[in-house]
């Protein structure tokens, strides 16, 4: 059974109160929930928080999930992604982005797990190829605002461009990235 | 704002998925998610795009205490020599759920309903309609499994004959719900049957069935 499979069928059982398969769901997903809660909100405290809310949330409300809306890794992280985008706009950020916040991301290409990947439901190797299509101010004005969860005058503030280049910057990266995808 | 043009859905769930659409603008769109099939499509296709970013990303180990503060929020221990509160709070829950539901409102009743039979005419499925909360909740009547790496679809045979319409994946178990739109729920009112099919993972690629279909049933009102 895959990576992806075994976590869609424990998401499964968790929609019908089996507190095992919870407990084996947050074994297999929590580092890496933690992961994306910390690059966007920056502070382990908050991430902290954020993961203990998004898991109430999934044993409450796993019978949501529908296999037919995708992994259920994409779902565990759009319910980490929004709470923590969430916090953000209730307390603002109180750790400012500093200058060298574009050098403080993940890096590139290292090490991609296509398994892993695939948990998500992502071809991990076609969207690096496809990243590295886009020119380098597109590439990190999508990754500053997806993997840190900066708006729009964030990634202009770290970029220091103006806010209107930054957003054509990214709506004209994501839909060469589209199209590259479905080539 | 027309939210049914697909370039500007494509556009709102670009923004939602990526994280930049804020404020006001991504609580409207949150709030108009459930009801949209287009705008669902579409969150997760970006969502299939964006997501293998994160497979580059270490993952963090979590301090133990974050379980600890998990399990105690979603499996509360009996506390000792609780059981008369406990008894007390259950017998005033009970009392406010009957008061509630014969004050506010009727019990919800299926708007439709199935019983979806095999080749043999031996009852496999049942599947109640809800228009209430837009929703099908199939059941198997007995033990049925699609074939190991396939997965039930359910479909509605419109009375005009046309192609069947998918009310989507049931899966591998032996119960779903499945959420419904508008446009579903307006061809389920001219519609005679429901069916379903054994479809690969994640549905039916094409939009009509795919491969054979084992059960079907009469549409009835309910």
């Amino acid at each position: 059974m895959t990576t992806s499979s075994k976590l869609d069928a424990l998401l499964g059982r968790v929609a019908q109160s089996d507190h095992a398969a919870f407990r084996a769901l947050y074994d297999a997903s929590a580092s890496r929930l933690f992961a994306v809660l910390i690059s966007i909100l920056s502070q382990r405290d908050l991430a902290e928080d954020a993961l203990q809310d998004v898991f109430v949330r999934v044993w409450n409300s796993a019978d949501a999930w529908r296999p037919s809306q995708g992994a259920a890794m994409a779902w565990l992280t759009t319910l980490a992604r929004n709470r923590a985008i969430d916090i953000l706009r209730k307390r603002g950020r109180e750790m400012p982005l500093s200058d060298d916040a574009a050098e403080a991301l993940p890096a590139e290409g290292s090490g991609t797990d296509p398994e892993l990947a695939a948990q998500w439901g992502s071809d991990a190797d076609r969207l690096r190829v496809c990243m590295d299509e886009l020119t380098g101010e597109q590439c990190t004005s999508i990754r500053l605002a997806f993997l840190r969860g900066c708006s729009h005058s964030e990634v202009a503030q770290v970029t220091g461009a103006p806010l209107g280049t930054v957003k054509s910057w990214i709506r004209r990266g994501l839909a060469a990235l589209k199209a590259c995808i479905a080539r | 704002m027309n939210y049914e043009r697909p370039e500007l859905v494509d556009a709102l769930a670009r923004e939602y998925v990526l994280g930049t659409l804020r404020g006001r603008a991504r609580t409207r769109f949150e709030r108009l998610l459930p009801g949209s099939f287009q705008m669902r499509r579409a969150v997760a296709n970006w969502e299939t795009r964006l997501y293998g970013l994160y497979a580059d990303m270490p993952p963090v180990e979590v301090p133990h205490t974050v379980w600890r503060r998990i399990q105690a929020a979603t499996r509360p221990e009996p506390r000792r020599g609780g059981w008369l509160a406990a008894m007390a709070a259950s017998l005033i829950a009970t009392l406010f759920a009957v008061l509630f539901f014969s004050i506010e409102r009727a019990p919800e009743l299926p708007a439709y309903q199935a019983v979806l039979s095999d080749s043999d005419a031996v009852a496999t499925w049942s599947v109640q309609v809800y228009e209430d909360t837009a929703t099908a909740r199939a059941r198997a009547v007995v033990t049925t499994a699609p074939p190991a790496g396939r997965v039930f679809e359910l479909w509605m045979l419109p009375e005009d004959d046309s192609a069947p319409v998918s009310l989507g994946v049931i899966g591998t178990g032996d119960a779903a719900t499945l959420a419904l739109d508008a446009r579903q729920l307006r061809i389920l009112m001219t519609s005679t049957a429901l069916a379903i099919s054994i479809e690969p993972p994640g549905g039916s690629p094409t939009g009509v069935p795919t491969g054979d279909v084992v059960f079907v049933g009469t549409l009835v009102e309910g």
